[in-house]
């Protein structure tokens, strides 16, 4: 896989190819590198910068009804650069009237931070929820999703996919044929606000049975509203909450819930300041004698963000952390976060 | 009347308190605490039983929970076998260690040799190397229960061992010494002790960017 990605790198290059040509192709490269340091612990941070995440994009028409996506990206596990295949589907929004669709293997279309790609996410690193739930970067599948425009007098978008599940989050194996495959749905509304601002709101829905008969099952909201001011996002209010409802066989069944908040507000054209509030629990989690424990996790972590432009990020956070159960200690873990992302060429944007 | 209503609650309380001392009795017999971790005794009566020893033929599980079931959680433990014995240690299991990970550790001779369980699948064993089963034993293993098939990495965690918890260090790995079997389904985590005696366990979470 390694070799196939510098392969694919010196064929695009040799080409002699811009970031757009009168094919429409487009070709970008996003890199997130980040750094974290330890305050008050030894093992919270790394103490180290890693380039946590280096891709390759390429989109653009294949003809006059479709259009492809490819994308790889290589990441540093165990301090190695892994490269791998991201994103490759094939798609069309005219093909079907008020529909688009896309089959092959991308984000599955549910939630808010899960379509986006990491390195596009208004803040560092993964909520709890989005980690626990969809992995630190998201829930990749192959399969096949199909959005459609609802004739309603106000802004309703349905989406339902369907992917194989052979397996769920991140997973260097094939993994093992699902009892049932993943299956989910994302129904969205877009509101303009006063003051020029708009919003969206998503209610979703995600279910697999995995082979071991373990049923896992997704329940949402997510929302942004955002006001603008000329180039400037001016206010930015990005949230979602999501139950986990964990069903293995043999065992009781396990529920989870967490959610983020993150306002932000700028402070100048290219500066911003937002603080993440993260929030984790398991419901009804018991000890053996069957004695209610209470529990959560929370974090707080304001983050100041420097945007020269849209394609390059610079971000500052600092990280307090507590982890309470009863029957333990409070945990409370500090630590300093910084990231610097940016993009070279023509990368897509994202309707909202 | 008065009389009749007074003795009555009096003999209620006196038979709710006799049902609560029995209730504790048994209780009390079957509870049990490890330097600071209580457990309750599931199955076998050990033969040694106190605050810093467990020894014998018993099954234990440790009355807190891990957190939820697709948790990554490190333990220490510390422990002898005896020549034909095991011990086994049981992560995310239920209340009574069963549908867990099991990792199951025999002595034969000098070596320790290590066998994985879910369910009824299982993994070849394999002889831990540079671990003598003649004396007592220091290990730290993770389960990475949040993995497709959890992944379980072991150390030694005594003077001579390095204390280098990575990947490229460990005794095993599951991902390159033997497949995992599958899943713990649980929330609990104890130990089944056969011929073995064990001074010390404990669990913690795995450090979210170790081996990431």
């Amino acid at each position: 896989m390694k070799s196939l990605c510098l392969i694919l790198i010196c064929f695009v290059a040799s080409q002699g190819r811009s970031a757009g040509d009168a094919s429409g192709l487009k070709i970008s490269a996003a890199v997130d590198i980040i750094g974290s340091v330890n305050v008050n612990t030894k093992d919270s941070a790394r103490d180290r910068i890693d380039v946590r995440e280096a891709e390759i994009l390429l989109t653009g028409p294949i003809d006059h009804v479709f259009d492809g996506l490819l994308s790889f990206a290589a990441h540093s596990e165990k301090g190695i650069a892994r490269a791998e295949l991201h994103e490759a589907f094939i798609g069309s929004t005219k093909l079907i009237p008020r529909s688009q669709f896309k089959v092959g293997q991308y984000f599955l279309g549910v939630g808010r931070l899960n379509r986006f790609h990491r390195h596009e996410w208004p803040f560092i690193s993964a909520p709890k929820v989005q980690e626990k739930f969809f992995g630190a970067e998201g829930a990749l599948d192959t399969g096949l999703e199909y959005t459609v425009l609802v004739p309603t007098s106000f802004f309703l978008a349905a989406t339902l996919g369907l992917s194989n599940g052979y397996t769920y989050g991140h997973s260097h194996n094939e993994g093992e044929r699902p009892k049932v495959p993943t299956h989910y749905g994302r129904l969205a509304s877009y509101q303009a606000l006063p003051l020029g601002g708009g919003a969206e709101l998503g209610l979703n829905f995600l279910q697999r049975t995995a082979a071991d008969s373990t049923r896992m099952t997704l329940y949402g909201v997510d929302f942004a509203a955002k006001w603008r001011e000329g180039p400037a996002l001016n206010v930015l209010l990005q949230s979602e909450l999501w139950v986990r409802v964990l069903e293995p066989k043999a065992t009781r069944a396990e529920k989870a819930l967490g959610f983020y908040l993150f306002p932000q507000k700028a402070l100048t054209e290219q500066t911003y300041l937002g603080v993440l509030w993260d929030y984790y629990t398991v419901l009804e989690l018991k000890d053996v004698t069957g004695k209610h424990l209470q529990n959560n996790e929370q974090k707080f972590l304001p983050t100041l963000t420097y945007k020269a432009s849209e394609f390059s990020t610079l971000r500052l956070a600092y990280s307090l952390a507590y982890l309470a159960q009863d029957g333990h200690k409070t945990k409370n873990e500090q630590k300093i976060e910084a990231q610097a992302t940016f993009i070279i060429g023509a990368h897509p944007a994202h309707a909202f | 009347m008065k009389n009749t209503i007074l003795m009555q609650i009096l003999l209620g309380l006196i038979i709710l308190s006799c049902g609560k001392d029995n209730v504790d009795e048994g209780s009390t017999a079957r509870e049990g605490s490890l330097r600071g971790s209580k457990y309750l005794l599931v199955a076998g009566e050990p033969a040694e039983k106190n605050e810093e020893k467990i020894k014998g033929e018993a099954a234990i599980v440790f009355k807190e929970a891990l957190g939820e079931i697709q948790s990554d959680k490190r333990y220490t433990m510390v422990f002898s076998v005896e020549e034909g014995g095991s011990i086994r240690l049981v992560s995310h299991a239920n209340e009574t260690l069963e549908s867990g990970v099991e990792l199951n550790f025999t002595r034969q001779g000098a070596e320790l040799s290590l066998q994985t369980h879910v369910g009824s699948q299982q993994t070849s064993a394999k002889v831990l190397a540079g671990v003598s089963a003649t004396k007592e034993i220091a290990l730290v293993v993770e389960a990475h229960n949040s993995e497709d098939k959890t992944h379980i990495l072991i150390w030694r965690n005594d003077n001579e061992a390095a204390l280098d918890f990575s990947e490229h260090n460990a005794l095993f790995n599951s991902e390159l010494d033997a497949p995992s079997p599958g899943n713990g389904k649980g929330k609990f985590w104890g130990f089944v002790l056969k011929q073995a005696s064990l001074t010390e366990a404990s669990s913690s979470d795995v450090p979210h960017h170790h081996h990431h």
